[in-house]
């Protein structure tokens, strides 16, 4: 199942899937899950971990100047992993449409599950900084709303319901966090408007351009550095412009899938080389941003209490949606995947330190989300195959 | 025209942007949209450059003023500023390159020598720059104010990077041009050490350069103790790193061009918060990992190839957007000035450091031009004297762009004269050759007139090694075995040959008995034949028999010296017969160039240890550079038998073995056949007319005609040939009459008690079948021959068959399958082929028989019989691609080739892969 290529599967790949979709063991005692339980079956909050460790507040390695330096790396990341979504879509099934609205509607109401009680109970930390109250908390529930470990090429079996359900719930939170970013910049709903719809066509720009580079690439040499030129520079626009990366890379993904043919594909190839660099920046970097404080642990607790609960309900709510019908309940989108944390980082990178409040408590709720996903996995909870979004 | 479209959408979404104004949080946004902007249009620049015959990495800086906030201001001064974070890292990989391009080995015996030359010139031509650029102080665009330690300390920096030069540049012109030979060797190594040599000064100055001009607090020993801290540290640090970074590579191998990066930027980082010299440590890695940890080094360079461009890209083009064009346009003059000076002190310089060496003096007259060549290396050089010296190392950076601008230009033209004046790029200079062979490509025998005739030998080995000898000249080294041989020779045992157009010499040796028996017959045909040939015949090994063995090839080895003479040409040795020819030659010269061929099956290791001299046998062709066998499965044999024998260290993936302070090359190159001679034999109008003659002198009156041609010798499964036949008649009784099948057998080494016996079990098998088998009147069931014929009319028999027998108990190729299907250009005809015989690996549409299963092998030859047309020609036209794929003069310059840029190759490939980088 694993191969060392570059490129190819590779520990991550296995870890992360298996993490998130890939069959588990049969459900056992809590204790025997406890004894199963260690950090490469939870790799999402091992390397959160060791970014806490590794931070400033930790041992130090990666110092405050290392994060200023990987800085301009983070939008490009995070602008790579919407990229792989967009490139990973499957429409034209009718199935696959009605699922599109599942998926929207499951992970919109893990969200609105989520961000509601924070709002109405509104803990001191959330307000104490300059961002409204109202945005933290809706990014708190964009954040909680996905389940998507990464779109990876490890599971080639048959997509099945729940691998598909998996790569369409994390739509919804890209392109809401997309809008979130745009009503944060503080004009009125047309300049909002403006600005998103002027930031797509530019991502429209650059995606046709990467098209016309890609499609005359001489070697691999030339195809790899065109493809890290194009993500560079939607992931700078949008850091430039303090919009999403991720629904900047989203565009292009989607462009690229169902317009781009053989080009669209080379770009595939390149960002899943890429993509376990990425995923190990964004992690580590997440986890030495975050400023743990007691207030912060208590309203992440809080964070990973309302998103199981969410999830589940939703996920309950989307099984009678599916046919045929998934039995488990929601369990299987118990998992946070990644994208709750690079919407996080995409926040603060837009915002400035004013959000780290915010990725603090995604982050550790990430970790507990993670650990509460492992205990609450079992054979019937996790679709057969596919973490990623497959393509045909 | 795609390309700059691509780039101009690029350039309007980057404008567009721009517009809306940045409403980032963090002061580093934009610096990505900055690096992405730049390394698209840079790329898309150098290449659109690199079109126009002009050097990539101009382009690079071109784009990088064009867009500059001095010019274009699509990348504005503050988006300028971000993009120096690369600086740092960039400088740090140019360093680590520089030290994973330095493999000690690959420089090989001239190591010593080019060390020497390289020093020597280094420390002339700075010193020459530095009387000359001391007098021309006040005239330099860099500070002609300054005095003193500050003078000193600019001028210095500016000379060592002065000397800088340009290995990647150097192997592009080599590769461009084809060029081959000992200059474009030398210069290549001595470019890729200068730039070695030149990194550890300017690492050495820059740390002075701290304390002279920065001020250092406190006493000279503590000064001296920081200096050496800053020094051994570096190194010291480099070494770690790169240990750390191997066993990295080693046991996770994972992400590794991420890896690499973070290195880079650990470098750089802790160089300058511990004080070490970052260019020093990354050095040191590199040739930590290259030279210790060698597949490693593969992973790695893999690695830099996919990580370093971009960077490197974004560096270059940084620099150019950091230039002001203003002070550029002010230093054009000086610029030009200083270049000439700078060509002409290391031309003088270089010509004392070749006299130092014994290299060939006429070569060193155009050393010089490689040496002209500046690029990235020099460009790192001087952006990181311009970040730490803002001020007059901003002036110096400016001056040495415009250097560079010059050196890329006028550096490869210069070198490509000089390449066409040493002769290195003509492709008709001749390059002698020298063959050691058992047997000569020339016979002269008294013939019963008593005149001499010389008679050429007609295997197809020896005509492709004649033609080649013909085309390059040189000198074949044979036993002489003819009859006239002496009477036809020189004083030096020297003839001319071919007699009819001699092109090359043929020295004869003389191999007097008992020792030719005990060498030829004994040691090579009744030990190592039967050991590499696994058949039922057991090896004989005798001590008197290893003992001539050794002398013959001793005396070889001492013929090949002699006529080498000064010459340097590569020895091309062949066959088993030859096994200690390479270590006896070493002894006289141990810079020969050699290569052997082995013709024969190498046998597996447990096989192998029935030679008890199996360990000086596996030493004596490890002395050769080259060593080739006619299978992958013979190479894989030889290599696990060198390590378990000799218990050498092995590099699986380059197939190199080290032996002895050696490197043996092993290769698998499968031998072919002159596919053109005989195709052209094939289409002879003459070929009808030898056809009918054949069919009336061996009577070839069958319906069906089966062919089967050897020599006599006990692994070509001739009995078990005859033994299917005799089946077949059994099992299809029709046949009688109306098949025969002729075979030729030559007889061979019938001196031998094994090929005696052999021959009377043919014979007796022959006379059984047509005993049985025959019908008075009737054409015989086996026509057997004895006589050798010559190459048309093999090609007529071959054409006349309807199946051809290749039954080989055991068999390095066979070149009588590819010659039967070589012949058949008619598309007609099927080879019966033995699985055994190293000819079916290649060619797999023949019928594949087990020489030892009787039934299926007549059932085999059933099936040829009855093979519709179209089967025939299908196979037929599978098999015959392969053949002309492969032909014997392909074979012979596969191995030539291979050794000749043995020496080479790998140093130039080693730098050639950063071509894309331009360091």
């Amino acid at each position: 199942m694993t191969s060392l290529q570059l490129g190819g599967y590779d520990p991550l790949d296995v870890q992360l899937d298996e993490a998130a979709v890939a069959s588990p063991p049969p459900r056992r005692a809590s204790r025997t899950v406890l004894a199963r339980w260690s950090p490469s079956s939870v790799p999402v909050a091992s390397l959160l971990l060791l970014g806490i460790v590794l931070g400033p507040r930790g041992v130090g390695l990666v110092s405050s100047g290392v994060l200023t330096l990987l800085d301009p790396a983070i939008p490009v990341a995070l602008a790579a992993l919407g990229a792989l979504v967009g490139l990973s879509l499957e429409v034209g099934d009718r199935r696959v449409t009605h699922m599109l609205g599942g998926a929207l509607l499951e992970s919109g109401l893990a969200a609105l599950l989520v961000a509601m009680p924070l709002l109405l109970v509104a803990p001191p930390v959330l307000i104490a900084g300059a961002i409204p109250l109202w945005a933290l908390v809706c990014g708190l529930g964009v954040c909680a709303a996905s389940s998507l470990a990464v779109p990876s090429p490890a599971i080639e079996a048959a997509p099945t319901a729940r691998s598909r359900m998996l790569a369409l719930d994390v739509l919804f939170p890209i392109v809401a966090g997309g809008i979130l970013l745009a009503v944060l910049k503080g004009a009125d709903l047309l300049a909002v408007l403006a600005v998103i719809s002027q930031a797509i066509l530019i991502t429209v720009l650059l995606a046709a351009a990467a098209w016309l580079l890609l499609v005359r690439a001489g070697s691999d040499t030339e195809q790899r550095v065109f493809a890290f030129a194009v993500m560079l520079l939607i992931g700078g626009v949008a850091d430039y412009l303090a919009l999403s990366a991720l629904m900047s890379g989203l565009v292009a993904g989607t462009l690229w899938r169902f317009a781009a043919g053989q080009a669209g594909d080379s770009l595939r190839r390149d960002l899943l080389y890429m993509q376990h660099s990425v995923l190990v920046l964004v992690l580590i970097v997440a986890g030495a941003r975050a400023e743990l404080s007691p207030t912060t642990v208590g309203v992440a607790a809080v964070y990973v209490a309302l998103r199981t609960v969410a999830k589940l309900s939703a996920g309950s709510l989307l099984g009678r949606w599916l046919e045929p019908r998934e039995p488990g309940g929601g369990r299987y989108l118990l998992s946070p995947g990644v994208f709750g944390v690079a919407f996080a980082l995409n926040l603060l990178r837009a915002v400035g330190p004013d959000a780290t409040v915010l990725l603090t408590i995604v982050t550790l709720g990430t970790i507990g989300s993670e650990v509460a996903a492992e205990f609450g996995r079992s054979d019937d909870t996790a679709p057969a195959a596919g973490g990623r979004i497959v393509t045909t | 025209v795609t390309r700059i479209a691509a780039l101009v959408l690029v350039a309007v979404a980057v404008i567009w942007a721009r517009g809306l104004g940045t409403s980032a949080a963090s002061g580093s946004a934009g610096t990505a949209l900055a690096l992405g902007f730049a390394l698209v249009g840079a790329w898309v620049t150098g290449d659109l450059l690199r079109r126009f015959h002009l050097p990539r990495l101009t382009g690079y800086l071109l784009f990088g003023i064009l867009v500059g906030p001095q010019l274009g201001n699509v990348i504005t001064e503050s988006m300028a500023r971000q993009l120096q974070v690369i600086t740092g890292i960039a400088t740090t990989l140019i360093a680590l390159i520089a030290g994973l391009t330095l493999n000690i080995e690959r420089m090989g015996r001239r190591f010593a020598a080019i060390v020497r030359m390289t020093c020597v010139t280094i420390a002339l031509a700075m010193a020459g720059l530095a009387v000359l650029l001391w007098m021309a102080w006040p005239w330099l665009p860099v500070a002609p104010e300054a005095t003193g330690a500050t003078k000193l300390m600019m001028l210095l920096l500016l000379i060592v990077i002065l000397v800088s030069f340009s290995p990647t540049m150097t192997a592009a012109v080599i590769t461009d041009t084809g060029a081959r030979g000992r200059l474009s060797e030398i210069v290549l190594a001595m470019v890729v050490l200068a730039d070695l040599v030149v990194l550890v000064l300017f690492s050495f100055l820059m740390q002075i350069a701290r304390v002279a001009l920065k001020g250092a607090d406190g006493e000279l020993p503590a000064i001296l103790v920081r200096f050496a801290w800053q020094i051994g540290g570096a190194v010291s640090f480099g070494v770690l790193v790169g240990a750390l970074f191997a066993l990295y590579m080693r046991y996770v191998g994972r992400e590794v061009t991420l890896v690499l990066l973070g290195v880079c930027t650990v470098l750089s980082q802790v160089g300058s918060t511990q004080e070490f010299e970052p260019l020093l440590a990354a050095v040191a890695a590199g040739l930590v990992i290259e030279n210790l940890a060698v597949a490693q080094g593969d992973t790695l360079r893999a690695a830099v190839q996919r990580g370093a461009p971009p960077v490197l890209v974004v560096f270059f083009a940084a620099v150019g957007a950091s230039l002001r064009l203003d002070a550029l346009a002010t230093i054009g003059s000086v610029a030009l000035a200083l270049s000439l000076a700078r060509i002409v002190v290391i031309h003088a310089s270089l010509r004392v450091g070749w006299k130092l060496t014994d290299l060939d003096e006429r070569l060193g007259k155009y050393a010089w031009t490689g040496l002209v060549s500046q690029a990235g290396i020099t460009l790192g050089f001087a952006s990181i004297v311009a970040t730490e010296y803002p001020g007059w190392g901003t002036r110096i950076q400016l001056l040495l762009v415009g250097l560079i601008a010059i050196h890329e230009l006028v550096g490869p033209i210069v070198f490509r004269q000089g390449l066409t004046r040493a002769r290195e790029i003509d492709a008709h200079v001749p390059r002698p050759l020298m063959v050691v062979s058992n047997r000569e490509p020339y016979l002269h025998t008294t013939a019963a007139d008593g005149q001499i005739v010389a008679s050429a030998a007609t295997g197809g080995v020896a005509i492709a090694l004649d033609a080649l000898m013909r085309e390059r000249g040189g000198v074949w080294i044979a036993h002489g075995a003819g009859s006239a041989d002496r009477a036809m020779v020189d004083a030096a045992d020297h003839v001319r040959v071919p007699p009819q157009q001699p092109s090359y010499t043929l020295r004869r040796l003389w191999i007097e008995e008992p020792t030719f028996a005990a060498y030829y017959g004994g040691f090579a045909n009744e030990g190592l034949w039967p050991l590499c040939h696994v058949v039922d015949v057991r090896p004989k090994f005798r001590a008197e028999d290893w003992a001539a063995y050794q002398d013959v090839n001793s005396r070889f080895a001492a013929a090949v010296h002699t006529e080498l003479g000064t010459s340097t040409a590569p020895v091309f040795i062949q066959d088993y017969h030859m096994a200690l020819v390479a270590p006896a030659l070493r002894r006289f010269r141990p810079e020969a160039r050699t290569a052997l061929f082995w013709h024969i099956p190498w046998p597996y290791p447990d096989r192998l240890r029935i030679c008890p001299w199996r360990h000086e046998l596996l030493a004596g062709l490890l002395g050769n550079d080259l060593l080739a066998f006619q299978l992958e499965r013979d190479r894989d044999n030889f290599m696990r038998a060198v390590a378990e024998e000799l218990q050498t260290e092995v590099e699986t993936e380059s197939s190199r073995v080290h032996f002895r302070g050696r490197s043996t090359t092993v290769v698998a190159v499968p031998i072919g056949v002159d596919y053109d001679r005989i195709q052209a034999m094939a289409a002879d109008p003459a070929l009808p007319d030898e056809q009918r003659r054949l069919t009336e002198l061996l009577d070839l009156r069958a319906g069906i005609l089966g062919l089967g041609v050897d020599r006599l010798d006990y692994t070509k499964g001739i009995p078990e040939r005859l033994a299917a036949i005799d089946t077949l008649m059994v099992h299809r009784p029709e046949l009688r009459g109306h098949l025969t099948f002729v075979q030729i057998g030559v007889p061979s080494r019938s001196e031998l008690e094994s090929y005696a016996a052999i021959e009377e079990e043919i014979n007796q098998a022959v006379a059984d079948i047509n005993a049985r088998h025959a019908i008075r009147g009737a054409p015989p069931v086996v026509s057997y021959h004895k006589t050798a014929l010559t190459t048309a009319s093999l090609v007529a028999l071959y054409r006349l068959a309807q199946f051809c027998i290749v039954s080989s108990l055991h068999d390095g190729m066979n070149l009588v399958a590819k010659e039967f299907v070589a012949a058949r250009d008619d598309e007609d005809g099927v080879l019966v082929l033995s699985a055994l015989a190293g000819a079916a690996q290649e060619l797999q549409d023949a019928l594949i028989i087990n020489p030892y299963d009787v039934d299926g092998f007549a059932r085999a030859l059933s099936k040829a019989i009855d093979m519709p047309r179209e089967e025939r020609r299908a196979r037929m036209i599978a098999q015959r691609r392969v053949v002309a794929g492969r032909n014997v003069f392909g074979w012979a310059s596969d191995i030539l080739e291979g050794l000749e840029s043995l020496w080479t190759k790998p140093l130039h490939y080693s730098v050639k892969r950063w071509e894309d980088m331009s360091v």
